[in-house]
């Protein structure tokens, strides 16, 4: 049926998108890579990320990014399955209320509350503390697990629950012993995507830990890095980048399909 | 004692209002001993600062904690934009710094008078001679009202270490290739300007990526150099019936605009940073740079003698520039350390540790007659740093004007040279700035 | 990346069939479940979005006491030539992160279903790179790329075109553009694979059917492959859409909204009175707006593409 010229062609214009995705990254990559000037290393060399390592501090930023992140998805997780499965198995009364209220931080841009937060944590003392950015971001990310975790459960059968409930357990415990673990696959897919973008959000971590290089983020460690004037070797900047994405970019290579499947799924749901 | 039970009633009788005041209340009218400070307990003193106090603060730091060993200091280092966008809210919150760096103006100085953020100083400044010897005026931009709605009188709430004059900096080696003298005047420069174009050589090194080196420095110097010094700062001051447009601020815009036209800045400064500007320049590229003295010391870094510096004299004859007593340092009202924090001023400030400063090539203004230079461009700053304080005029920067100011010129100087905005267009914008923020403080 | 308000559509449908049986009671104990959730929630989204609301009535400098002035932060939005352009310039930019990468992601999609692909797996993870990415490192990688001595003028340079070469991010000409750019590229891989993943939906009799008509590619393409993608269209947009408008990260981290204010997008605008000039009130009415215009264009994207089945 498919003619040969249309084979070509076409995996061709696939070989060039590929191309253009890969080519900043890998550029970046070989740029880290190579001596900086004045520099005595020949060919490729790692004394780049080296100086990023010791200079930018960056073990200290991406193990803060690491607690957030992780902090941030159990927190989630939990909450998501406790109301995922009040509003869709037990059918919470006013849940279509509660769908509403949670539809508003779908699409709520973090502009929209960036000046409050930075009040109330100003004022309460916890800026600069790993709680500004913990919060806000279990937060931002509840509307989306919620219905995330509400959909997979509406989907099992209901025969489970009326199963367990002639059995004699109760409600906490249906939810414990069956559904919690039936929705696992479920949590672990939400997981890598809430992991995602906790790791990577910059505007919250800018505003709310600005001045404790103890608590901040990775991206906001390479931002200030890479605008530092104490740093104008563009190859040690590159090196550093190359630091902040790998740790995503590693677990997106060995996790692939959760992520595809998040991300695609994510959006569909 | 009679005075102190005064205080205490006081205090008692209006609890809240003490609260809001509570630490810092306390005039000195001596320096505080070691004595005060030991009586602390072990403390730590939170200090901001500008990245480029770095290298002063390392030789300080060490030396303050060994004279007050119960003290610890935790420095923050910033860049400055975002030493800028940050410090007013730091200084709002309940953990602010102790010590400060922060900047004239009414964005950040001005917001931190009205909202009580800071301490005055007159009472440090005296009881610790650190005005002795220097020009009065150069306190102006220091003072405001109670308000924090005027400034250039009333009580002092911030003080420099170190001058920071507007100059200009030439390549030494370049220009004795183009058989070239050091510029004395504004005349002086325009000439070598045009003869480094025709030989080839980028004749101004720019860095303008973030906006402010071409809207505040080297425009900042274009106006010194053609208008009256009471006029400009009235119209930075917001005095009523001051306007921007100047005779003087326009020629300056024309004198820019055709150096634009002529190419002197060369190609992709918008996209270049001020860093890897003077970087760029410390290894040879470019034959001029227009900045602050505090980009010398970057220069006198690579090699103290290859770069030369000069202010230069306006059409009035007389060195006029931009610049003060520098970066202010300030004390947060709501120190706990008090003693510390003015303790840690006071060293900074002093004679004694001047010499300090001027091994890091920077100006400082205590002892500023007698310190060592570093090599022959830290001589030339100095001698240009002490011909200000002598006799010359200081000017203040355009962006204290408003809090929007530094965008709308670096904004409107980077169209001008782009060919997107005419010498009318930058006053009317400029202006319209202004008044409204004029509007905007009447209605306060 | 957000999630698209199409989540709703599933979840709330299916809920009043399945809910028939218990219906109706409302059980206290349930709300444990709901009270970790909600109130964080509450506390971090809810009450923050209200207070800026608030904050958007007001004269503030964020320290000192505000004052009331009822609209006049919005008039001063609508009536700022300055700040209608950096709202424009945020239009612009959803063309640069939606509606470029979705007419690139159709073109190849129309390419695709002629044919079977080989090493499908292997495309879709590579064109997916960028998505996952931190946009700070984003911004660093394109900044090297676009810097004067950058691989593009090189490129040019070794081309032949060196005239052409420039600090693409510091020329008034083309820094907005080359901002947008990144954006394309952020997103063009995330409509190509939801697009090839639509497709394959598609039933395969649908396009016999067609080509039994004589139906050409392009007719093919407009008869078949495009009401067959609605669903996908629709959500590339929102999700792109919504990008677009929040680019904060990508603008504060190369070109801080210079040259002169040619790339000053709205949440840059937000950032900047905050933080940076202190006009609070100003800022809250900016994301208000923002916030709304977000609503609005994603309502409109998932009304408009509706499946209707």
């Amino acid at each position: 049926m498919e003619s040969r010229k249309e084979v070509v062609f076409g995996h061709l214009i696939l070989v060039i998108g590929a191309f253009v995705a890969l080519y900043p990254f890998v550029s970046v990559l070989l740029q880290a890579l190579s001596p900086a000037p004045g520099s005595t290393a020949q060919g490729l060399t790692l004394e780049n990320f080296i100086a990023a390592w010791t200079r930018g501090g960056f073990s200290r930023s991406l193990f803060n990014s690491a607690l957030v992140a992780i902090s941030v998805v159990v927190a989630t997780a939990v909450a998501a399955v406790l109301a995922g499965y009040v509003l869709s198995v037990l059918k919470f009364k006013w849940r279509v209320l509660v769908f509403a209220l949670l539809m508003i931080g779908l699409v709520l841009p973090s502009e929209a509350r960036i000046i409050p937060l930075y009040n109330f944590f100003s004022s309460t003392g916890l800026l600069n503390t790993y709680w500004a950015l913990i919060l806000p971001q279990v937060a931002s990310s509840l509307p989306l697990a919620t219905f995330w975790m509400a959909n997979y459960f509406s989907q099992l059968p209901d025969s489970l629950g009326e199963a367990a409930a002639l059995d004699g357990a109760g409600e906490f415990q249906t939810l414990r012993y069956i559904y919690a673990p039936l929705g696992m696959s479920a949590v672990m897919t939400l997981s890598c995507l809430i992991f995602l973008y906790t790791w990577n959000e910059f505007m919250l971590a800018l505003v709310l830990m600005p001045d404790n290089v103890a608590v901040q983020t990775a991206p906001l460690s390479l931002s200030f890095f890479a605008g530092n004037e104490r740093t104008t070797e563009p190859e040690v900047i590159a090196a550093a980048a190359v630091l902040v994405a790998l740790p995503v970019v590693i677990a997106y290579f060995l996790l692939q399909r959760r992520f595809m499947s998040g991300l695609l799924d994510g959006a569909v749901k | 004692m009679h005075r102190r039970t005064f205080n205490f009633m006081l205090a008692a009788s209006a609890m809240s209002l003490a609260l809001a005041t509570s630490a810092g209340a306390a005039e000195i009218t001596a320096p505080v001993t070691p004595e005060d400070i030991a009586a602390l307990g072990d403390v730590t003193l939170r200090v901001w600062a500008d990245a480029g106090e770095e290298a002063m603060l390392t030789k300080l730091i060490p030396l303050y904690e060994e004279t007050y060993p119960n003290v610890t200091v935790e420095l923050t280092l910033k860049g400055w934009g975002d030493l800028m966008g940050t410090v007013v809210n730091a200084m709002n919150s309940n953990t602010p710094p102790d010590v400060t760096n922060g900047n004239q103006g009414f964005a950040v100085m001005g917001t931190m008078v009205r909202a009580s953020l800071i301490r005055p100083l007159d009472d440090f400044i005296t009881a610790y001679g650190i005005d002795e010897g220097l020009p009065a005026s150069g306190f102006a931009s220091m003072q405001w009202n109670e308000d924090g709605t005027a400034w250039g009188q009333g009580p002092i709430y911030g003080m420099g270490g170190a001058t920071q004059p507007l100059g200009l900096f030439y390549n030494k080696a370049k220009l004795e290739e183009l058989g070239l003298e050091a510029p004395e005047s504004i005349a002086d420069l325009e000439a070598a300007l045009v003869a480094a174009n025709e030989a080839g050589e980028l004749p101004i090194m720019l860095g303008n990526a973030a906006q402010y080196p071409l809207g505040s420095h080297v425009l900042g110097i274009l106006i010194d150099m053609y208008s009256g010094v009471d006029e400009v700062n009235a119209w930075i001051a917001g005095n009523e019936g001051s306007t921007f447009d100047m005779p003087g601020v326009r020629k300056a815009l024309e004198t820019l605009q055709a150096w634009g036209e002529a190419g002197y800045f060369g190609q992709g400064y918008d996209g270049r940073s001020l860093d890897d500007a003077v970087a760029a320049y410390g290894a040879g590229e470019g034959v001029f740079f227009l900045g602050g003295s505090f980009n010398g010391a970057r220069l006198a870094a690579v090699d103290p003698d290859a770069f030369g510096y000069t202010l230069l004299r306006g059409e009035s004859g007389e060195y006029v520039t931009t610049g003060t007593f520098g970066t202010p340092w300030h004390v947060s009202s709501k120190t706990q350390v008090e003693p510390a924090a003015l303790a840690f001023l006071g060293m900074m400030l002093s004679s004694d540790f001047a010499q300090a400063y001027a091994d890091v090539s920077r100006l400082p203004n205590a002892n500023l007659e007698t310190v060592t230079p570093t090599g022959s461009m830290h001589e030339a700053q100095l001698a240009a740093a002490r011909a200000l304080f002598a006799d010359g005029e200081f000017v203040g920067y355009l962006d204290w004007a408003t809090p929007t100011m530094q965008r709308t010129m670096g904004t409107q100087a980077q169209m001008l040279l782009a060919g997107r905005a005419d010498v009318d267009g930058f006053i009317a914008a400029v202006q319209d700035d202004w008044q409204a923020y004029q509007d905007e403080r009447a209605e306060q | 990346m957000s999630a698209s308000p199409l989540a709703r559509t599933d979840a709330e449908n299916r809920q009043p069939e399945r809910a028939a049986g218990t219906a109706g009671r409302f059980v206290w104990r349930h709300t444990l479940y709901l009270v970790p959730g909600l109130v964080i929630y509450a506390l971090f989204c809810l009450w923050p979005l209200a207070e800026t609301v608030r904050f958007s009535f007001q004269r503030w400098d964020g320290i000192t006491e505000p004052r009331w002035v009822g609209w006049r932060n919005y008039l001063a939005i609508f009536t700022d030539p300055q700040t209608l352009t950096v709202f424009g310039h945020g239009l612009i930019m959803i063309i640069f992160y939606a509606v470029l990468p979705l007419l690139i992601g159709l073109l190849i999609v129309a390419i695709m279903t002629r044919i079977r692909i080989r090493l499908l797996a292997v495309f879709r993870t590579v064109l997916f790179l960028p998505q996952i990415l931190a946009t700070v490192v984003v911004a660093v990688a394109w900044r090297w790329i676009y810097a004067y001595d950058g691989p593009i003028n090189a490129l040019l340079t070794a081309v032949g075109l060196g005239h052409l070469s420039r600090a693409w991010l510091g020329d008034f000409d083309t820094a907005l553009n080359s901002v947008g750019l990144i954006g394309t590229w952020i997103n063009f891989g995330l409509c190509m694979v939801l697009f090839i993943g639509g497709a394959q939906k598609i039933g395969r009799e649908l396009y016999e059917a067609a080509r039994l008509d004589g139906a050409g590619p392009f007719q093919e393409f407009m008869a078949v492959t495009l009401p067959g993608l609605r669903g996908e269209i629709s959500i590339a947009l929102v999700l792109t859409v919504t990008n677009a408008l929040r680019n904060f990260d990508i603008v504060w981290n190369t070109t801080s909204g210079g040259p002169g204010t040619s790339t000053l997008v709205p949440s840059y605008l937000i950032y900047e009175g905050a933080f940076i000039t202190r006009n609070v009130g100003f800022a809250a009415a900016a994301s208000v707006v923002l916030t709304l215009l977000i609503l609005v264009l994603t309502g409109v994207i998932t009304r408009a593409l509706r499946q209707r089945d």
